[in-house]
């Protein structure tokens, strides 16, 4: 099952890598963006497009985001997307995981609830 | 032929054969060098940073370029070390491989931008002018400090602000303000409470300290979170030190966030803790209050973080301190452009220089309080000092699709943009030398009528998983 990530470069790029490297056994692949406010819905349903079934947003804490607001709409945006494939029952999910750099266990609690959800959707 | 310039932490990471088959595949002379302080930069097309995924941010790579003075918008930053430790190295020169030949395209095409580090002119001004004791401290500390006598208007200039007034104008490079702050209860006191008259604000309980017997009697503190002054703080570690050690008296604080940083806050703390004062995180919005059956006590009723259930306390007094929001004072009054610098409530945003607000060079002296005036300079200072990187057209917008609905206006975080142009014709337009390039606006424009033109490094970065292929 094919996941993407997408990491501001302040918080999320840096923490995605590191958590990468201390657990082999995730794999996914991983996009550096400047703030994860930037990434809005059309950029999430194409990655779906692209054959992904997973996304996962890794940024800032939200009340500590670099950019004041980034989290908070990426939370937002996120919600909307999610809402979207429930209505069109499709067996794809968003989800995030908002951390500064060191807090990689985050990344690791958001993919072990997206992963299950994912598999039990696709059978 | 062109020369390019990799700078990695090992050399080894290269083998020849490696460095000759990329050479021969893009047609430029690679060079690789270890990474040192002293290394110039000078004679080679680009550089090719392989560095760690720490160093990937804009603005350390900006400051990088500007110590070696070369164009910055030659390097490329790539996170080798990451991506050798995950995928190991054959499969790392595959990532790397295909970043560099797409790197080196968008090397060749030169974007139409340019890197301009601004320093702000070095006046001050101070709003508002009544502000004596804030003056003094600044005009001690080498600032010149604008004062005009006449009332002014203000509008961005670059980083700069410029004032306008009838027979006057200067350029400011900073402002501080000195907001009002309006003082209500942190919480709702029912009428029958009140009626008890035993529940009274921090500055009215103080006085009642030497009238009072205190011995066995339960005093509760009610601390509100946030911009609250130091001498607030102080006051109450005082006062419950000596109720609960000399005066024997039993003492709850009940706080939002109790306050210890800062000098000898800490032992201050420590010290009434020691005394037996009970400091409980406690979330004031879901407190109740109701007075006992004789009207002589009160009832608190509140969730501390650590339980799971409630607790209430039979209190005999409370005390608690106002909460205090920030009124932006006349700052929107006296601009002249249509634009909203309404947003000094973000004060407590960690990422923010002390005192800063969202606003570049607008300065909140957040508290009255001579206690911050060092650190209030201090921010100042290197804000005046380090100067500011920015990116020429770094964001613009299509005036042909924009339809002036305002949400780039909304949603940027910086306030960088701004309508531009006569009544009929308005449009938005990104004021540069403001703009972060965190593109939130380019994501929420309803028109997709703004366009990010980003460092090339700035665009998005694509590791892919190549284990196993």
């Amino acid at each position: 099952m094919k996941i993407a990530s997408l990491g501001c470069d302040k918080s999320g790029f840096p923490a995605l890598l590191r958590f990468l490297a201390e657990y082999p056994q995730y794999r996914m692949d991983v996009t550096a963006v400047p703030c994860l406010g930037m990434v809005n819905e059309g950029m999430m349903l194409q990655a779906f497009e692209n054959g992904y079934r997973g996304l996962l947003l890794a940024g800032c804490p939200i009340e500590s985001c670099h950019n004041q607001k980034g989290s908070h709409y990426a939370l937002l945006k996120a919600e909307r997307v999610n809402t979207l494939l429930e209505e069109a029952k499709l067996p794809m999910r968003v989800t995030c995981a908002l951390l500064t750099m060191d807090k990689i266990a985050e990344i690791k609690r958001a993919l072990d609830e997206l992963l299950p959800f994912l598999k039990e959707r696709e059978q | 032929m062109k020369r390019i310039l990799w700078l990695c932490g090992k050399k080894g990471d290269f083998p020849l054969p490696f460095i000759q088959e990329m050479e021969e595949k893009t047609q430029v002379a690679i060079e690789v060098r270890e990474w040192e302080e002293d290394s110039s930069l000078q004679g080679y097309e680009g550089v090719f940073l392989l560095a760690d995924a720490l160093s990937l941010t804009f603005e350390e790579m900006i400051r990088f370029a500007f110590q070696k003075s070369f164009n910055p918008l030659k390097i490329r930053l790539f996170p080798w070390e990451e991506v050798k430790r995950l995928y190991g190295v054959p499969s790392a020169h595959k990532t790397w491989e295909r970043f560099f030949v797409e790197a080196l395209a968008t090397l060749n095409h030169p974007l139409p931008l340019s890197v301009v580090h601004h320093f702000p002119e070095r006046r001050v001004l101070l709003l508002p002018h009544s502000a004596e004791n804030l003056k003094q401290a600044l005009e001690q500390a080498g600032f010149v400090v604008a004062s005009p006598l006449e009332s002014v208007t203000i509008a961005r200039q670059g980083i700069n602000f410029s004032l306008y007034a009838p027979s006057f104008q200067t350029t400011v490079g900073a402002i501080v303000v000195v907001p009002e702050w309006q003082e209500e209860t942190p919480f709702l006191i029912p009428q029958e409470v009140e009626e008890t008259r035993k529940i009274l604000p921090l500055s009215s309980f103080s006085t009642l300290l030497l009238q009072r017997e205190w011995r066995k009697r339960t005093i509760v503190f009610l601390m509100p979170k946030g911009n609250q002054s130091k001498a607030e703080w102080r006051e109450t570690f005082r006062l419950t030190q000596e109720l609960a050690g000399e005066r024997k008296a039993r003492v709850w604080v009940l706080a939002e966030e109790v306050f210890v940083a800062g000098s000898s806050f800490e032992a201050m703390y420590r010290e009434a803790r020691g005394e037996g004062v009970i400091f409980e995180k406690v979330d004031l919005s879901k407190l109740s209050l109701r007075p006992s059956r004789d009207m002589r006590q009160i009832w608190v009723e509140f969730q501390s973080e650590r339980d799971a259930y409630p607790l209430r306390i039979q209190a005999d007094w409370v005390a608690y301190s106002y909460k205090r929001t920030c009124l932006p004072f006349l700052l929107p009054s006296l601009w002249k452009e249509p634009f909203f610098p309404s947003s000094l409530n973000d004060l407590e945003n960690p990422n923010l220089q002390s005192f800063a607000s969202s606003l570049r060079g607008i300065f909140v002296s957040s508290q009255y309080d001579e206690d911050d005036f060092p650190s209030l300079l201090q921010s100042l200072e290197s804000y005046f000092r380090e100067g500011i990187f920015s990116l020429s057209s770094g964001g613009t917008v299509d005036e042909e699709k924009c339809v002036l609905c305002l949400t780039c206006m909304r949603t940027c975080p910086w306030k960088a943009v701004e309508i531009d142009g006569k009544t009929r014709g308005k449009k938005a337009k990104i004021n540069w030398e403001q703009c972060h390039l965190c593109g939130m606006c380019f994501a929420f424009c309803p028109a997709s009528a703004i366009v990010v033109n980003s460092l090339p490094q700035r665009d998005f970065l694509f590791i892919r998983d190549l284990r196993g292929e």
